[in-house]
This record gives structure tokens, sequence and C-alpha cells, in this order.
């Protein structure tokens, strides 16, 4: 039992660093395969860019490797860029000090202090860098020094519904026509998913091979299915904690039908029936994390008393 | 001895500073630290001290300034205070606890002080500190100051004495704790041989003082809350710093609710009840129903749970007349009325401006005296005669004659100093002490150890962090013990053993900077039997590899 602002606090710390990092992931490849191969349309592919982060409307000016990096690496104000991300963590854990482990909180206090205002494009892959070590660092340390009780739940499932959300957002960016092993390749790279997706397949990448690990390898931990499956084993520890202890439908909780329902009609469909209407699928996927983020609200961060 | 380079820019010659006499040599309490820090050299002691000032910044130990989050400055150049002047101060802090919280008991029952004489009715009439929701109310444990912080000032003299007194919601302790560990890691050679006092068990001794506090719990263990108004408070680092350390939970007033006169947290498995609240928020945002009706902050009802007797809110509400410095001028007068005993610390000499041939006198003088308001704390609303413009001072006598029961006078203390590291290198600069008091009921415990503050600005006397100061360890030794001969040596040494738990040492490799409380007496066990497990080997002998094949 906890306070509810507080299971609330931890919950978003858990989003926030897991969206820095994926973020950080995504602009390093996507930013460096604009660069290098300097597409025939720049703007669009900079307009591709944007909406797997939810920006719709860009302007002529923003098509440029910079302005990207403005908006969706250092600004600060904006809880979506990389820098943003990690700052609103920061503040979030100002607030929850007494139950984060004071590792965890100076590790994420230097980090939002090491952040650079402004990049240079020859200069950003050392910044996804810094990113993507200073968020390793700060789970490495949650996972090693922290107490595996209700408050690090919250802050492990926050972690994976955003690891899924970012991940239907990437994969919905993704051209399925464009079977270019390139495309592929990147898709893969951004989810971090390219060394263990050529060992899984030891083959030639294919896009729809791509797709299906991504959503459904079961062992792969950034898969879609991997992380429904760890989130439903947290919110059964949490509803456990809560003395709810003999649930044997497993349907009690709000979240959990949302989640244990996303998971069966990822895993019992066949892949085709997936990927034949993969825009409108990948949107629902979006739409799953906002449902069980509204549930554990009503559950547990703002019960009605 | 010779002048060393570390600190040739800090002897003053004159007789204020507590490392140097006048004759510029070092004063026994620091010879030791003095020669340790000189050992080090300018270089590194400067690098060191930088890197003091990183770690604040990295661990987050900052203060609000200006909506600005800044890391709050430690000086390394420690205070040290010998063994028997801490005595005194240690006995003259708990008296004055004492006194006021007899006090404050009498303010909002008896009045026993007015009807005696000892103190004018007016004083408690026109202050705007007394809350009348509190009258007759008396706490479970009879405690209404549970912590507190009376601020001391050397005299010219050299001898403490107080210059206000902070029993609403002193604060700064944090700095006490966390300087100490960045001295400790950042400096642990200077700790060798000077049997430093340890101020880690500070939260423990809270956490008890406080559940001593609590209502009648019916067996059931006992809640306790550290309430802040938010993490945009200056004193922020400090509320999360106790709650963690005490290993309870910090709320914000919107985590409480008031359900049939008690008080409840909202948790994630529903509402809890809270016994006590540390509260480190203003009495004005408490509660709506009892202070502000247009406010949106605070506990509606909490003041009827309190009144009913279900929590306890520490320190307790009203006790702003205690911290009211026309109060303070009466103390030594209340300490002998209560405690039929002498003032051990006294008062700076103050002029009461509502007595006319004071007020006469203060306005005849007002370029060579310090004038504060009653009510300011935090170094606000302070005109200091001799460094005031015409103006400044025009303006202040209009307000004088005004509201004369507003303000009290005091003459320019010249506050003591040691040397402390600015950009020339270490010079004298201006320090105050904060020493840290719990009351847990039973007894008075006074905190071995302080919040030095230091006035960074040359010549600046007023060392409050919102005018810019700074901070040092403040090291209180430990006493000198008689050399162990004779037959009685052995005796005594294993006395000393005991006695060097209070002591710093963190070159120790089980040195922790925050510590359990000693247990008085280990509870007697009753023997238990053998665990059946030690009966089952972890693995079988069969199983178990053999010798590398």
């Amino acid at each position: 039992m906890m306070l509810s602002r507080i299971a609330d606090a931890m919950f978003w710390i858990g989003r926030y660093v897991e969206r820095a990092d994926q973020t950080a992931r995504i602009l390093d490849v996507k930013l460096q395969s604009i660069t290098e191969d300097t597409p025939e349309d720049f703007a669009e592919a900079c307009r591709d860019v944007y909406q797997i982060f939810g920006v719709e409307q860009t302007e002529e000016s923003d098509h440029s490797v910079q302005r990207v990096l403005d908006r969706l690496l250092t600004d600060r104000a904006n809880p979506s860029s990389v820098a943003g991300a990690l700052f609103t963590a920061r503040e979030n854990a100002r607030g929850v000090r007494e139950v984060l482990s004071t590792e965890v909180w100076e590790s994420l206090n230097t980090t939002t202090l090491g952040l650079p205002r402004g990049i240079r494009p020859s200069r950003m892959h050392g910044a996804f860098q810094f990113a993507k070590d200073r968020c390793a660092v700060v789970n490495g340390l949650v996972d090693s020094s922290m107490t595996r009780d209700e408050a690090w739940l919250f802050l492990r499932i926050g972690q994976l519904l955003e690891r899924v959300d970012m991940l239907a957002r990437n994969l919905q960016d993704h051209e399925l026509e464009d079977s270019s092993s390139a495309a592929t390749v990147t898709l893969l790279r951004s989810c971090s998913a390219h060394e263990a997706y050529i060992r899984s397949y030891r083959g030639r990448v294919r896009s729809a091979r791509a797709i299906e690990f991504l959503l459904l390898d079961s062992i792969f931990p950034r898969s879609a299915v991997h992380c429904l499956g760890e989130i439903d084993e947290a919110l059964e520890t949490l509803a456990k904690l809560h003395g709810n202890s003999f649930d044997r439908l497993g349907a009690a909780e709000p979240a959990r039908r949302i989640v244990g329902r996303a998971l069966a009609s990822l895993r019992f469909r066949s892949l085709d029936d997936i990927v034949e209407n993969f825009d409108e699928e990948m949107e629902q996927l979006q739409m799953v994390t906002g449902a069980v983020t509204r549930a554990l609200g009503a559950t547990y961060f703002h019960p009605a008393h | 001895m010779s002048a060393s380079p570390l600190f040739h820019s800090a002897r003053t010659g004159s007789g204020g500073d507590e490392m140097f006499a006048p004759d510029g040599t070092v004063r026994p309490t620091y010879q030791a630290l003095h020669d340790a820090l000189s050992g080090l050299g300018t270089e590194e002691f400067r690098s060191r001290s930088d890197s003091l000032a990183r770690s604040y910044l990295d661990q987050g130990i900052t203060f609000d300034y200006a909506g600005e989050e800044r890391p709050f400055p430690i000086d390394a150049i420690p205070r040290v205070v010998a063994a028997e002047e801490w005595t005194r101060v240690s006995a003259g802090v708990a008296q004055r606890v004492r006194a006021l919280e007899r006090f404050l008991d009498d303010l909002y029952n008896d009045q026993a002080a007015i009807a005696d004489g000892v103190i004018p009715a007016e004083l408690v009439t026109s202050s705007t500190y007394v809350v009348e929701a509190m009258r007759g109310y008396s706490p479970p444990s009879g405690v209404r100051i549970h912590i507190s912080g009376i601020d001391l000032v050397r005299d010219g003299a050299g001898d403490f004495r107080v210059l206000e007194d902070n029993v609403r919601t002193p604060s700064g302790v944090s700095y006490v704790l966390s300087n100490r560990r960045a001295m400790a890691q950042g400096f642990p050679e200077l700790f060798a041989d000077r049997p430093v006092r340890r101020v880690g068990e500070y939260p423990g001794r809270l956490l008890s003082a406080l559940q001593a506090a609590a209502p009648d719990t019916a067996g059931e263990e006992t809640t306790v809350v550290v309430l802040t108004p938010g993490r945009y408070n200056s004193a922020y680092f400090e509320h999360s710093l106790l709650a963690r350390t005490m290993g309870v939970d910090l709320v914000e007033a919107s985590d409480l609710v008031e359900r049939g006169e008690r008080i409840y947290m909202r948790t994630t498995a529903g509402l809890r009840r809270v016994d006590v609240i540390y509260k480190r928020t203003d009495d004005d945002f408490l509660d709506p129903e009892v202070f502000r009706p247009d406010s949106a902050l605070g506990v509606p009802g909490l003041v009827r749970a309190i009144l009913a007797g279900n929590v306890v809110v520490a320190n307790a509400i009203g006790n702003g007349i205690g911290d009211d410095k026309l109060t303070y001028t009466y103390v030594p007068d209340l300490i002998r009325y209560y405690l039929s005993e002498e003032p051990i610390l006294p008062n700076v000499d103050t002029w009461r401006l509502e007595e006319p041939d004071s007020l006469a006198e203060v306005l005849d003088r007002l370029d060579e005296l310090v004038v504060k308001p009653v009510d300011g704390s935090g170094g606000k609303g302070i005109v200091i005669g001799p460094a005031a413009t015409r103006e400044e001072l025009d303006a202040l006598r209009d307000r004088l004659l005004a509201d004369p029961r507003g303000w009290i006078a005091q003459p320019v203390v010249q506050l003591s100093t040691i040397p402390t590291l600015v950009d020339e290198g270490p010079e004298p600069r201006h320090v105050d002490l904060r020493p840290f008091a719990l009351n847990s009921g039973d007894d008075v415990w006074v905190l071995p150890g302080g919040l030095t503050r230091v006035a960074l600005p040359r010549g600046e006397m007023i060392v409050n962090s919102s005018r810019g100061g700074g901070s040092k360890d403040t090291w209180v030794l430990a006493p000198e013990r008689a050399a162990a001969e004779g037959p009685a040596a052995q005796a005594q040494l294993q006395s000393q053993e005991i006695e060097d738990d209070g002591i710093e040492d963190p070159t120790d490799d089980s040195y922790d900077e925050f510590e359990d409380l000693r247990e008085e007496q280990a509870e007697e066990r009753a023997p238990e039997p053998d665990p059946v497990t030690s009966a089952i080997p972890i693995i079988d002998v069969e199983e178990a590899p053999h010798d590398a094949q």
C-alpha cells in the first residue's frame, strides 16, 4: 500500500525514461539513414519521423535534420522529446524521493544536468548514445537497488506500456510495401532488434518476418507479446499485494482484461490477419496502452473514496 | 607558528575570529584542524572544495532561490566547538525549550504567567500568532515543541547568546546531515585524530520523538507522516530527506482527508489512518475551516481531528507566539518563573519598542542599532542601522512610530567569524549557529552539531540562505578522556569503547552516515528451537561435484 499520488508518479517515471530511451533509439537510426541516403523527398522523410512521435502539423521550415533535433531531442519543454521526457521523469522523481533509491535519483538528476541544450547534426550520434547510456544506467539501478514492491511494480508497468506504445508507433510508420531490406533493417535497428533477429532467423531480413519478430516473439524483451505478458504478470502481482489473491479468471482487474485481450488477439491470430489492416491494428495497440493507463488510474491512482 | 599559505589572508587581528586569536596564533580548539587543512595545500584544498559543490548538485541538495533550484553552498572549513562549551550550549538550549513548553501550555490554558505579572496581557492580546481555536487544547503527550532550532551567536566576549527562538518549523537540519556526509566523503582524514560527535542518529531520534507524541492507537502501529507544501517549497529537499531517512510517507495536503474527526491518507489500497503529522507548512495553510476559508490548500477538518485527540500535529498549531520576538525578550523571565532556574544562555540585549522610553531611545540611536520585525524570519525586514541610508532610516522611523508592537531593536552584535573559502582564498566570514533539539516528552535531546550558517559576502551580517548565505559542517568534540593508567585502566578502556560509538569515523569500512539508535538494552529472547532446515543439506552429496575432473 502506498500513496496514490506516488504510485502515479512512479508509473510516469517508468514511462518517461522508456520514452526517452526509445525516442533516442528511433531518432538515431532514422536520422542517420536520412543523412546518409538523402532521400528524394526529404520533406516527406522528415514528416515521417515527426509522425512517429505524434507531431502531425509541421511547417516547411521544420523539414531539416537540425529542426528535428531541436524539437525531438533537445526541447526541454516538450515531454515527448528525449530531453523533455528525461526532465519530466526527473521532476516526477523529485516528488517521490523517499520511495526511490538514492542511486536512482542521483542517476536521473545527473542525467538531466548533462543534457545538451542544442546539438548539431554532426554530433547527434553522441547525444543519442549519451541518452541511451544514461537510461540504461537508470534502468540498471532500478533493477539492482529497488525492492520489488508496489512502487517498483508501477514503474515497471509504466516502462513496459511505453515500450509497447513506441513499438506500435514505430511499426505504424513502417511501409509494408517497401520490402527492401534496407527499410526493414532500419526498423529492426530502431527497436534494437537487428542482431537478435539475425540470430533467431539466421537469414535474409524480410519485412513480414521482422514484423512477426517484433510483435510476437515471446522471448525478445522488446516484442509486443513479451511486454504485454510481463505487464499481465506485474498486474497480477499488484492484485495479490492488494489482497485479491484468488482471481481464478484473471479478469477481476479492468487493466488485466484489456491487456489479456490484446495479448490473445496478437498471439492467436495469423500474421496475415494482423497485417491485412496493419495501420488500424497498430492504432488499436496504441489505444490499448491508453486504456490500461486509464484503468490503472481508476483502480490505483485516483480511486473514488 | 609561521603563517601557512592556505590561511595567509584569514587572520583578522581582531578578537572575533574562532580559529585565530588576535595575535595571529591558532586557538587550541582549532589547532589540529588548522594543521591538517594546511597540510593539504591550497591547490588540493580548493579542488576538493569544488568537488563538494559538484556532489551537492549531483545529489540534488538544493534550495529554491527565486524560483530556481540552487545547490546549497557548503564551505569546506568546518566549525569546531569544544566539548565543555557544548555542554553549556546543550543545557542552555534544553532549558529554553522546557521553559517555552511551559509557557505555551500556560498561555493556551490557565495564563498564570499573566495573572502573576510575569508577562503583560498585551503580549498575548496583541499577537497575531495566538490561535484562538487551540485554546484549552493539550496534546496527548503534553509536548508542543517536538522540534526546535534556537539561533545562537557569539558576542564580543566570545560567549554564545540566543538571537531568536524557532519553535514553529525550524529548518536546516538536513544540511547538518548532508554537510557531515559530504565532509566525511571529501575529507575523511580530517576526522582521523579528532573525536567528532556523530549527527547521523537524528532521523531515528526524530521518529522516536514523533511516535512518542502519538494519540492512543489502541495497540496498533503508529503511522507518522511528513506534510510538505510540495516540491516547489524552498525546503523540499529537507522534507524529502527526513521522510526518507525516517522511512515514513511524505504527503501533501491533498493526500490527506478527514472522515469522522480522523485523518486518513489516500493510498492505492484506499484510506489509511494517520496518527502523527510532522507538518512543514505554515499554520495558515493547514485547515481552511479554521485559517483561510478562501484557501484551497490544507486539509479541511484537520483542526477538529486534533481537538478530538485523534491526530497529533508536530509542532503544535499556535506555537508562533513562542517565536514572536517580543516573547523572546521575556524568555529569561519565563525560565526563572517556570523552572526556578537562572538562564544558562543569555539573550542579546533588546529594546521593547512598545515601552515609550525605549522607543524614544531607539529612535534617537536608529543609525547604530539593528531593528527587526517581531514576526520576521529568514532575515526579512531587518534594518541594520550603520549600513542603512538616510532614506531607509526615515522610512523605518515612520513605521516604528506607527506600529511599535511590531518591532524590536538590538545593538549590532559583532558576530564571530571563521575562515571561509571565497575566490581570494580563506577569509574571515560571519557565522551563527542553530542547534536542533527534540522533545520526546521525557527528555529534551540536543543534536551534537547544528547548522553553522555563514554570510558569504564580505562584512555581511545576515547569514540566511535567502540572502546568499552558505553553511559549514559543525564539529562538536567529544569530551577528552583521562589517560588510562593504573589498575582501573581495563575497566575504563571498556567504557571508552562504548563511548566511541558516538564518534564519526568515516575511514571505518562499516561507516554509515545514518545510524540506528543504539539499543538501550537488548531484549532478552527466549531460546529458539533449532531450525528444521539445518538438518537438510542444501545440496545432496551425490549431486555435488567432487574434485575438478
